[in-house]
């Protein structure tokens, strides 16, 4: 066989296996068993179970359709252009499992007009902006995020041990959450003594997916809690 | 080869200009231009005035009345051990978050620049508007470009003396010297567009007088869990141990407001 006859046949084996071999690996990703490759991380605490479909959902309208509408945006003949493929992720998704009636801060309340600033830095408006999906924890927000709203706790009649104002002086935001759960979902008495809070240390493991470090039962379960194998908030 | 390339890429824009823009199929989701829109200033007038009837009637008729009766109203209502309903702020913000809930894009918020709570205090932008409106007695309106919504200060305003009492009897409250009469603070009302459609408006009304009774069906819900809860049917705290079901309280509702609403709806709907 002429040599330039083997190298033609070898790169078209090459070519033919190499192909096999993407598609095989596309084929494998697109598998509906093995959706949670195509995820950029880890599920966080509690939406293991959750498929993918959970959340995202198609965008209204088809392909040409959201092309031609995102078009005539670009060109400024459309107020606003329109989720392209799959609809954006929002707070309505999470408020399918997690809608509570007794929610202690819940989202909406951050659109009044005073949170712009909030709004500009944390933005808890939105429930992604604490709880980044695919991130493999509870909660991605800072544990001392309630200075960004709470700089004036000052207490006509103060009943912890020691003075919210003293805390807030000694810059010690990591200990709220010792004592207040930010969404109220755990059935609990507010402890009066320093001492009886939950460790600033022991906060930090919950949000990143440990058991609660409060004593009380969760008072909401988020929905389909079992099927999904934890009904942690 | 040049000329063969021109014919291509002549066509290839061609195609790609009618895929992108001719022989259209139905366009996305853009909100329908009607003939008649109504303001968005109308809409808070009407909304505000609903909430401002529903208000009354319950710190009147119920927290006022109720209280004389041996009924108790908490800010930890939904202790089981409290064994009380809603104060009046509480009610409101029951029904700020049950229209959150909604299908409609309104939202409802309550605060002051002299709140029981600090966290519910008037900063920025609007604590600058509460000012005008505490002055003027007026409502004020305003757009807010972070969030890109139409926004409007409404005085909430102390009607009965339970409102005055109960703040001014509160040991975290920064004002003591409360009178029946005063603005004590403002509803907050927000939308994200600038008019609405006849049919946006009925929708709006209906998500909040839903809300409005809903909030008030979750107090009788409520007590009905305790021990001795009073007789619910058609009878009122005025008349004793007694609470207007849900049903009542709306129809009470209803009455009150309908009238008034009724005449700025015809009013806007004879408007060019």
């Amino acid at each position: 066989m002429e040599p330039g006859h083997r190298i033609r046949r070898r790169r078209r084996i090459g070519w033919l296996l190499g192909s096999t071999l993407a598609l095989a690996a596309v084929a494998a990703i697109l598998w509906p068993g093995l959706q949670h490759w195509r995820a950029p991380g880890p599920m966080n605490v509690g939406h293991e179970q959750l498929e993918c479909g959970s959340c995202h959902r198609p965008a209204p309208g088809t392909v040409r359709q959201q092309l031609q509408a995102n078009t005539r945006a670009l060109f400024g003949v459309r107020a606003a252009g329109v989720d392209f493929g799959m609809r954006r992720v929002g707070n309505a998704e999470c408020r399918g499992c997690h809608d509570r009636p007794d929610d202690r801060h819940p989202s909406f309340r951050f659109l009044e007009p005073r949170f712009a600033e909030v709004r500009a830095s944390l933005g808890p408006h939105e429930c992604t902006s604490c709880h980044r999906e695919h991130s493999g924890r509870r909660v991605t927000a800072p544990v001392d995020l309630c200075r960004h709203c709470h700089d004036d706790v000052r207490l006509e009649h103060d009943p912890l041990s020691t003075p919210h104002v003293e805390l807030a002086r000694a810059d010690a935001w990591a200990t709220c959450l010792g004592c207040h759960d930010f969404h109220g979902n755990h059935a609990m008495a507010v402890p009066t003594e320093l001492d009886a809070a939950a460790p600033p240390e022991s906060i930090e493991a919950y949000l990143a997916g440990e058991a609660a470090p409060w004593p009380g039962d969760i008072r909401h379960p988020a929905l389909d809690a079992d099927a999904r194998g934890g009904d942690e908030p | 080869m040049r000329t063969l390339a021109l014919v291509l890429a002549t066509g290839t824009l061609g195609c790609l200009g009618i895929y992108l823009f001719a022989t259209a199929p139905p366009a996305l989701g853009e909100r329908e231009a009607t003939a008649h829109r109504i303001p968005i200033a109308t809409v808070f007038e009407l909304v505000a005035h609903e909430n401002a009837v529903a208000r009354a009637l319950y710190t009147e008729q119920i927290v006022q009345a109720g209280m004389a009766r041996g009924l108790r109203f908490s800010e930890d209502w939904r202790e089981p051990a409290e064994r009380a309903g809603p104060l009046p702020a509480l009610y409101l913000r029951e029904t700020g978050a049950l229209l959150a809930q909604s299908p409609v894009e309104l939202r409802l918020f309550l605060g002051s620049d002299r709140p029981i709570n600090r966290a519910n205090r008037f900063t920025g932008a609007q604590a600058a508007a509460f000012a005008r409106v505490r002055e003027t007695g007026a409502p004020v309106l305003a757009f807010a470009d972070d969030t890109q919504l139409h926004t409007a200060l409404f005085p909430d305003i102390a009607i009965a003396r339970a409102c005055a009492d109960c703040h001014n009897d509160n040991a975290d409250s920064p004002e003591h010297g409360w009178r029946v009469g005063d603005i004590m603070g403002a509803t907050t009302w927000s939308y994200p567009r600038d008019s609405v459609t006849p049919e946006e408006l009925v929708q709006i009304l209906a998500a909040l007088r839903g809300a409005l009774h809903e909030a008030y069906a979750q107090y009788v819900d409520h007590l009905s869990e305790l021990p001795d809860p009073p007789a619910i049917g058609d009878r009122w705290p005025r008349e004793g141990y007694f609470l207007p079901s849900p049903e009542a309280f709306a129809d009470e509702h209803a009455r009150l407001a309908s009238s008034a609403t009724l005449a700025t709806l015809l009013r806007t709907a004879g408007a060019p």
